[in-house]
């Protein structure tokens, strides 16, 4: 009797195991890493004064499920608007308290899916030049946009992540500042770079 | 095994493979953002004579010109009120090489004083209901007048003067600000007889009508040690501040301007209003570097 209860266990063990090695095989994530070169810049080019705002405070994932590269795939990164740094703290203050009022909604964000991908070699590295489609946030506001930006499979593990896109101010509800010495373009670029690395498995 | 068994391990196997709607157990975690990395109380780096808790930004760099005219209000409306000169006056150029940490080199045309000072920003407190800030400012001061006017040469021992001030800000509304600072001097007078120390009180305090325009005051007392005539020095003012460069005009007893010469107090007691001096100060931001 002994025997096979020994035996039934081990094969519901089995089972077990199985289950749990399936779904992590199929299941891939990949964080920020907060110890690899990171920037997010916000660049407004007005007629009187250019200025970017520069923050390294980027943090979120990357997922997927299957080992088919980004299928079934979901992100989410953030921004800390409160770090925003324009060179001049005069600026900072009146961005933060004034504009973005980062007391109320600290981070942006970017949420959603990649909808496309191409690949290529460039200099070595495995490119994969990639569309998104997904929510962006700031200010209390939602919008769904699309961005696109390239993946660079730096080595195992390990990823680059660069991307542009632009957004109106008035969209998010911000307004333009009008002070002489502050003079924002109502449309502001937005560049992001910074590394991932997996973490799955850990 | 047997073949039942076999057979259920592979149809669970590709049921989870072909599932469309695992479960995802995400493991990244969101990070509670701090709020603003500094704690920004007094917005320039200097109210009149005593500093602040501010400190440059990482790789910015600031050029300082001030004044403080010799006659003193009491010439009237003929000499412009002491503006038509002759003045003290200070170049000041400073720089932040890394964050929380700024280094300046001064020249006052009074006594040809040259200093040197670091200002470190070692302590801040942002969230409560009070931000407030500490930070050291310390360095040394060399009156490096000419041998044939002081009779001594350049740049001997005892003309050399060396002193620390310790300012605590405090952000006690989201307009008035108000800071003490404590400070000691060394070599105060350099033409006694035997080096003598001052220990200082400040007491600084600004009022912002808007976010770019204050009013302010600051008062510093010898409360220890060597003094000049008058042992405290005052002033009162106001400024105006256009994306971080400031414009500051007020109305002081002390026409001392660099910090070695500024603590051991003012050069003659101030019985009225006419004895006080017109001083300004100029600050500009320049970036230096690289861009970002």
């Amino acid at each position: 009797m002994a025997p096979k209860i020994i035996n039934r266990s081990r094969w519901l063990f089995g089972v077990w195991i199985l289950l749990g090695l399936a779904a992590n095989s199929l299941a891939v994530e990949w964080q920020v890493d907060l110890t690899k070169p990171r920037v997010a810049k916000f660049i407004s080019r007005a007629p009187l004064e250019e200025f970017e705002g520069i923050t390294e405070d980027i943090d979120g994932y990357l997922y997927w499920e299957d080992d088919s590269l980004f299928k079934n795939n979901e992100f989410y990164f953030e921004v800390n608007l409160n770090t925003l740094d324009t060179g001049i703290g005069l600026r900072n203050r009146h961005m933060r308290e004034r504009y973005l009022e980062t007391d109320k909604w600290p981070v942006a964000s970017y949420q959603g899916k990649i909808v496309d991908v191409a690949k290529r070699d460039s200099a070595g590295l495995t490119v994969y030049e990639v569309q998104t489609q997904g929510t962006f946030s700031v200010h209390g506001v939602e919008r769904d946009i699309e961005v696109a930006g390239t993946v660079e499979m730096l080595e195992a593990g390990l990823m680059r992540i660069k991307a542009a896109f632009q957004i109106e101010l008035p969209d998010y509800n911000i307004k333009i500042p009008q002070v002489m010495f502050f003079k924002l373009n109502k449309v502001i670029k937005i560049r992001v770079m910074f590394h991932l690395k997996r973490v799955d498995g850990e | 095994m047997k073949i039942w068994q076999l057979a259920v391990i592979c149809i669970i196997s590709v049921l989870v493979v072909l599932s469309p709607a695992q479960e995802r157990k995400i493991r990244w975690k969101k990070k509670i953002f701090k709020g603003p990395q500094a704690v920004e109380i007094f917005h320039s780096t200097i109210l009149v004579n005593l500093p602040t808790t501010e400190v440059l930004q990482k790789k910015n760099l600031e050029f300082i010109v001030a004044h403080r005219f010799i006659p003193s209000l009491g010439e009237g409306i003929d000499a412009l009120f002491g503006a038509d000169g002759p003045a003290y006056m200070q170049l000041s150029l400073s720089y932040a090489p890394v964050t929380n940490l700024m280094v300046a080199l001064e020249r006052s045309n009074r006594e040809n004083h040259y200093q040197l000072w670091l200002k470190y920003k070692f302590w801040e407190k942002g969230s409560g209901e009070i931000p407030m800030a500490a930070a050291l400012k310390a360095g040394a001061g060399v009156a490096a007048e000419d041998p044939a006017l002081s009779g001594r040469s350049r740049f001997q021992a005892r003309n050399w003067q060396y002193f620390a001030m310790v300012p605590v800000n405090l952000k006690l509304m989201p307009n008035l600000m108000a800071g003490v600072v404590p400070g000691i001097l060394y070599n105060s007078y350099i033409y006694s007889a035997s080096p003598q120390t001052s220990i200082t009180l400040g007491a600084t305090v600004e009022y912002f009508v808007t976010s770019s325009m204050g009013i302010y005051a600051e008062v510093n007392s010898v409360v220890r040690g060597y003094r000049s005539e008058g042992a405290t020095a005052f002033a009162v003012g106001f400024e105006t501040e256009t994306g971080g460069h400031f414009f500051k005009i007020f109305l002081t007893n002390s026409t001392r301007i660099n910090s070695a010469q500024y603590l051991s107090g003012v050069d003659r007691r101030t019985e009225a209003f006419s004895d006080l001096h017109l001083g300004f100060t100029i600050t500009r931001l320049l970036r230096f570097g690289e861009k970002w």
